[in-house]
C-alpha cells in the first residue's frame, strides 16, 4: 500500500464518520512506513520461527556434547540470550536484521534459562510455573509479533500442563473453557483493545494467533483422550458449559450486527427495530434454533465446538491464517470423534447419515438465500 | 463503497481521537465478514460436510452388514458407490462446485471398489497394486474435471504408490532414492500446474493448491539432499542425487526471482539452510560442528530475511 492510498482511505473514513478527526499525522505516517519497511510475509515469519527452533536444537546439542552441566552456566547463557533477544527485537534499533537474530536468541535463551533454574524449581510444576512467569514477562516486555505469538502459545502450554497436573481431566476442560472465553473476548473487543492502550494494541495480532493455537492445542488434548491421557471415558461436557453459550452469543451478536448494518443502509429493517434497536427477525431466530440443534450433539465433544468457535471468530475477523488452522483442526477432530466413538458400526452409521442429511437439508433450505448473495461474496475473506 | 484496509483503520485507532464505538463501526463496515462472506462460507461448508457425513454413514452401514452380504452384492454396492455420485454429477441444476465435489467423492470411492474386488477374488496383490490401479483409473477424471481437491487426492495416491512400491517390491532402493523420486514427481506436478495456469486459458488453480504442491516438492528435495549428505560414508554414489536437486532448486530460484514469487524463494531459503546445516554436521561430526551449524542457521536466516524483505519492498510497487 502506498502513502497516497493510505491518505485516501483516511479521508474516506473521516467522511463516513461525519466529523473531522484529530490525527497525529507524523506519528501515523512514521508507523505506516515502519510497517511497510519491516512487516514481512507469513512465509518469512514461518521461516524465522522454524530456523529459530532448528538453531536451538543444534545449540542445545552442542551444550550437551561439551558436557556442560552447570545450572549457573545455563542460567547466565539464557539470561544473556533473552536480554539480547529483547534488545534485538526492537525494530527501531536494527530493523528486520535484529528481528531475525532476536527471535532466534529468545527461542534459544528460553529453555536454557529454564534449565538454569532447575535447581530452584526442582519439580515439574515449579518448572511450568517458572516458564509461565517468564512467558508473561516476555509478553509484557516485547512487542515483536512472532515473540508475542510464541509467548502466548507457551503460556497456553504451561497452563494446560498445570491445569492437568492439578485437576486431571477436569483441568484440561477448565483450560479450554478459559481460553475459549479469552479468545472470544479478545476478538469481539478488538476496537476496545486497540484504543485502550498502546501496550495491548501493539500485541493484538500476535496474541490473537497465539490464543487460537493455544485453544486448538487444548481441544486436541480433549479430543484424543486414549492416547494422551490414558484415562477411561469420563464425562466430557465440562468445557461445553463455556463453549456452547459463547457460540450462541457470538452468532446472536453477528445477527444483531447484520440487522444494524441493514438499518444503516435503510433496507429490510423492521420499523420497530429502527426505533428500539436491532431485533431478530423470525428467520434469524430460525438460524439460532438451527445453531442450537447443531451444538447439542457437540456438548459431549468440546473439541468440535471449540474448533467451531475458532472458525467463526477467525472468519468474522477476516483472519485467513486462523481460518485455515480451524478448518484443518475441524476435519481432524470430526474424524477423531467418530473413530473414537465407542458404538457399533450400525449406530455410527445412523448418526452419520442423519447428521449428513440434516446438513444437506439446511443447505437446501438456505440455498436460495445463499445464491442471492453469491455475486457479492468475495471468497474466503480477509485483507 | 471502497473497502478500507485493516492497516489504515488500526493506524487511525492509534494516532487519532477515534472513539472505540467509531472504530468498531469502521471495522464492522470494512474489515469484518459481511452477510455475503458468511453465506459464501455456508455455501461451501454445508454441502461439503453433508455429503461427507452421508457418504461415511452409508459406508459404515455396509461395513456393519458386510459379512452377511453375498459377494455379488458386495461388488454391486462398491460399484454403486462409484456410479451414484457420477450420475448425480450429471444433474445440471447442481452448481459446478457441487458436481466437481461429487466426482471427487466418486474418485475417492474407486479405491474401496478395488479393495472389495481384491478381497473377493483373493488376487494376492500387494497394497501398491491397488494404489497404482486407483491412480490409473481415476486419471481421466482428474484430467477432465481439473479440480484442485481431486488433484490433491491423485498426487497423494501417486506418492503413496511410490512409497509402497519401494517397501514391498523394490528391495534395493535407499531412502535417498525414494525421496529423490518423490521430489521428481512433485516437481513435475508443480511445474505442470504453474505452466497450465500461465499458458492455458480458463485454467486457474487456487493459490493454496500450488503452494501446497511446491511445499511437498521442496520438502522431498530437501530431505533427499540431507539424507544423501548424512549417509555419504555408506553410499558415496548418493552424492549424485544432489546435482539434479540443487540444479532444479537453482532454476526455481531464478524463475521465482524473475516472476517475483516470494513464497518459492522463502521455501528455497529454508531448504538451503537445512542442506548446508547437514553438510556442516557431516563435515565434522564433532562438538564444534553443532555450534557452527547453530551459528549458520541464525546467520543464514537473518541474511535470507534481509534479502527477501528487500525484494518484497521492491516488488510491492509493481
Amino acid at each position: 500500500m502506498t502513502e497516497k492510498k493510505l491518505l485516501e482511505e483516511l479521508d474516506q473514513l473521516e467522511r463516513e464518520l461525519g466529523r473531522p478527526l484529530q490525527i497525529d499525522q507524523p506519528a501515523l505516517l512514521h508507523e505506516f512506513h515502519d510497517d511497510q519497511e519491516h512487516e514481512g510475509t507469513l512465509g518469512m515469519k514461518v521461516l524465522s520461527i522454524v530456523s529459530a527452533f532448528i538453531a536451538t536444537g543444534f545449540f542445545i546439542g552442542f551444550t550437551f556434547l561439551i558436557g556442560l552441566n552447570s545450572t549457573l552456566a545455563f542460567a547466565v547463557m539464557g539470561t544473556i540470550m533473552l536480554g539480547a533477544g529483547c534488545v534485538f527485537c526492537r525494530r527501531d534499533l536494527l530493523g528486520i536484521l535484529g528481528e531475525a537474530f532476536g527471535v532466534a536468541l529468545m527461542v534459544c535463551g528460553f529453555p536454557l534459562f529454564l534449565a538454569g533454574m532447575s535447581d530452584v524449581t526442582n519439580t515439574e510444576t515449579g518448572m511450568a510455573l517458572a516458564a509461565l512467569a517468564l512467558a508473561v514477562l516476555i509478553l509484557v516486555i516485547t512487542e515483536n509479533k512472532i515473540i508475542t505469538f510464541l509467548a502466548t502459545v507457551t503460556m497456553g502450554g504451561c497452563m494446560l500442563f498445570l491445569a492437568h497436573d492439578d485437576y486431571g481431566r477436569f483441568g484440561a476442560h477448565l483450560y479450554v473453557g478459559f481460553f475459549a472465553i479469552a479468545l472470544t473476548l479478545w476478538v469481539q473487543s478488538e476496537a476496545l483493545l486497540l484504543k485502550s492502550s498502546g501496550l495491548l494494541a501493539r500485541r493484538y495480532d500476535g496474541v490473537r494467533t497465539g490464543l487460537i493455537l493455544a485453544l486448538l492445542i487444548g481441544a486436541g488434548y480433549l479430543s484424543d483422550f486414549r492416547f494422551w491421557m490414558d484415562l477411561p471415558r469420563l464425562p466430557n461436557w465440562y468445557a461445553s458449559v463455556a463453549l456452547v453459550p459463547l457460540l450462541f452469543w457470538l452468532v446472536y451478536d453477528l445477527l444483531k450486527r447484520f440487522n444494524h448494518s441493514q438499518g444503516r443502509v435503510g433496507t429490510e429493517m423492521p420499523a420497530t427495530a429502527k426505533a428500539t434497536g436491532p431485533v431478530l427477525s423470525p428467520l434469524q431466530r430460525l438460524y439460532l434454533a438451527g445453531l442450537l440443534a447443531l451444538l447439542i450433539p457437540t456438548i459431549f465433544a468440546p473439541a468440535l465446538s471449540a474448533t467451531l468457535l475458532c472458525l467463526l471468530l477467525a472468519w468474522k475477523a477476516g483472519y485467513r491464517t486462523g481460518t485455515a488452522l480451524a478448518v484443518i483442526a475441524l476435519i481432524y477432530f470430526i474424524s477423531r470423534y467418530y473413530y473414537d466413538m465407542n458404538l457399533s458400526l450400525l449406530t455410527k452409521s445412523i448418526i452419520l447419515s442423519t447428521s449428513g442429511g440434516l446438513f444437506l437439508a439446511a443447505w437446501a433450505l438456505l440455498r436460495k438465500k445463499i445464491s442471492s448473495h453469491e455475486t457479492t461474496a468475495p471468497g474466503p475473506g480477509g485483507r | 463503497m471502497t473497502k478500507i484496509t485493516r492497516l489504515s483503520i488500526k493506524l487511525l485507532a492509534r494516532h487519532s481521537d477515534l472513539k472505540p464505538e467509531e472504530l468498531d463501526e469502521a471495522l464492522d463496515t470494512h474489515v469484518y465478514a459481511d452477510a455475503g462472506r458468511w453465506f459464501w462460507l455456508l455455501r461451501l461448508l454445508l454441502p461439503a460436510i453433508g455429503i461427507g457425513f452421508l457418504a461415511c454413514g452409508i459406508l459404515f452401514f455396509f461395513a456393519y452388514n458386510w459379512s452377511e452380504i453375498p459377494k455379488f452384492g458386495q461388488l454391486g454396492i462398491a460399484a454403486g458407490a462409484v456410479i451414484i455420485p457420477c450420475v448425480l454429477s450429471l444433474i445440471p441444476s447442481f452448481t459446478e462446485l457441487i458436481r466437481k465435489l461429487l466426482l471427487t467423492a466418486a474418485a475417492f470411492l474407486v479405491g474401496p471398489l478395488f479393495g472389495v474386488f481384491g478381497q473377493i477374488y483373493q488376487t494376492g496383490a500387494n497394497a501398491y497394486d491397488l494404489f497404482l490401479a486407483w491412480c490409473i483409473f481415476i486419471l481421466v477424471w482428474v484430467l477432465a474435471i481439473n479440480f484442485a481437491p481431486l488433484w490433491v487426492l491423485f498426487l497423494t495416491l501417486v506418492n503413496t504408490t511410490i512409497v509402497l512400491y519401494s517397501e514391498q517390491v523394490a528391495s534395493g532402493w535407499s531412502y535417498t532414492m525414494l525421496m529423490f523420486l518423490l521430489f521428481i514427481v512433485n516437481s513435475v506436478a508443480v511445474a505442470g500446474f504453474v505452466l497450465a495456469d500461465a499458458r492455458m486459458s480458463g485454467v486457474d488453480y487456487p493459490d493454496w493448491f500450488k503452494k501446497t504442491t511446491a511445499l511437498a516438492a521442496v520438502a522431498a528435495g530437501t530431505v533427499c539432499c540431507c539424507s544423501a549428505v548424512l549417509d555419504l560414508d555408506d553410499k558415496p554414489a548418493q552424492v549424485f542425487y544432489l546435482v539434479p536437486v540443487l540444479a532444479l532448486f537453482a532454476a526455481v530460484a531464478w524463475a521465482a526471482k524473475r516472476y517475483k514469487n516470494l513464497y518459492h524463494l522463502t521455501l528455497l531459503a529454508l531448504a538451503c539452510i537445512a542442506i548446508v546445516a547437514s553438510i556442516i554436521i557431516r563435515a565434522g561430526f564433532s562438538t564444534a560442528a553443532f555450534l557452527f551449524a547453530a551459528i549458520w542457521v541464525v546467520g543464514a536466516t537473518t541474511g535470507s530475511l534481509i534479502v527477501l524483505n528487500n525484494l518484497r519492498k521492491v516488488w510491492r510497487h509493481d
